[in-house]
């Protein structure tokens, strides 16, 4: 197969193709795709699903008839408190502030990510591996700021199993979560392959690049997440 | 500013990139606002999804580099995005029905 051309700075041969661009890259772009039609599903799942729970925890403030408050376990007995006018009043379970801040901190880690494509693609190592290690150690916090909240709804009696809105929820976010894991995994390869003596290769700023559209992708779908989920009490 | 080639340098300077994500934060600032203003449901919607839309365009657009890279990529995802934002109304509309319906009957 023929070498079209050199990439720009860094000698890497690109194959022509019959689409003028690189297949790896376009297999990336493929793949975001398919994720994006995997977690509208899940999405839709949510909303649908979360409004539809008959007893607590609920996402958001909700009242419920004192019958069923009457017939709620003492796990989540706690969470309502009865109005005295039939009705028992149950706080919501979300806790925004806290995932506010995770959400800051990946947007942070997408921006810690473009730079460390840049320096790649710039012929920049030591840029690449600060902003690098910065997107780890970010993906890293937003985790652990999911496990808090998971292991706080749990305190809260709120399981997998608990009502609709905790199943669609913890498929949800778990599985967004499980990408962001991913993630991690891939760009700490990345790094530690950087450090070998030949580092990523004549196509060091390619690699990063394709894994960077994966890193930017887990964003964009926690955009979305955080949206829908965490600010629209429907 | 290239299109597509291997590893090729394209899109903004580091300076560029710290003004896109303040912007990005700043958005999320004023979604993080209204969403405490007391709009009901259906204003919230109507306030937050399109600066949702914003936010996730400006991280497509500029960090994933599909302003500057070939337009064919960018066929190769939004046309799944369509499609999945279909999917995401389909479900929404076949599944919560009576959701929507006291929804409306409340707003």
């Amino acid at each position: 197969m023929a070498h079209a051309q050199a990439a720009a700075g860094h000698g890497a041969p690109v194959h022509a193709t019959s689409t003028g661009t690189d297949n790896r890259k376009l297999l990336m772009w493929l793949f975001l795709g398919s994720e994006c039609l995997f977690f509208a599903s899940l999405i839709a799942s949510h909303l649908v699903y979360r409004s539809r729970q008959l007893v607590p925890p609920f996402p958001f403030e909700s009242e419920i008839p004192i019958d069923v408050y009457n017939g709620l376990s003492e796990t989540v007995k706690h969470m309502c408190e009865d109005l005295g006018n039939g009705f028992a009043d149950c706080h919501g379970i979300l806790d925004i502030p806290v995932t506010s801040t995770s959400t800051f901190v990946l947007l942070f880690s997408s921006l810690a990510m473009v730079l460390a494509v840049y320096g790649a693609q710039n012929g920049r190592p030591m840029m690449m591996k600060g902003w690098l290690l910065a997107t780890i150690i970010a993906g890293v916090v937003f985790l652990g700021f999911q496990v808090y909240e998971f292991r706080l709804f749990a305190m809260e009696g709120l399981g997998l199993s608990t009502n609709q809105f905790g199943a669609s929820f913890f498929v949800l976010t778990g599985f967004h979560g499980t990408h962001v894991g991913v993630g991690v995994l891939y760009l700490m390869s990345m790094l530690a392959a950087s450090f070998r003596r030949n580092g990523l290769g004549p196509e060091t700023g390619f690699h990063i690049e394709i894994a960077g559209l994966y890193w930017h992708f887990v964003d964009i779908v926690w955009i979305i997440i955080f949206t829908v989920v965490y600010l629209i009490p429907v | 500013m290239a299109h597509g080639h291997s590893g090729e340098a394209h899109g903004l300077n580091p300076r560029q990139y710290v003004i896109v994500f303040v912007v990005l934060t700043v958005v999320t600032i004023i979604e993080l606002a209204i969403s405490y203003t007391g709009l009901g449901k259906v204003g919230l919607m109507v306030a937050l999804f399109p600066l949702s839309a914003l936010k996730f365009g400006i991280v497509v657009a500029l960090f994933m580099h599909l302003r500057f890279d070939s337009p064919f990529f960018t066929k190769m995802f939004v046309g799944p995005l369509v499609l999945a934002s279909l999917v995401l109304l389909a479900l929404i509309g076949l599944g919560g029905y009576d959701a929507a319906r006291s929804l409306l009957a409340s707003s």
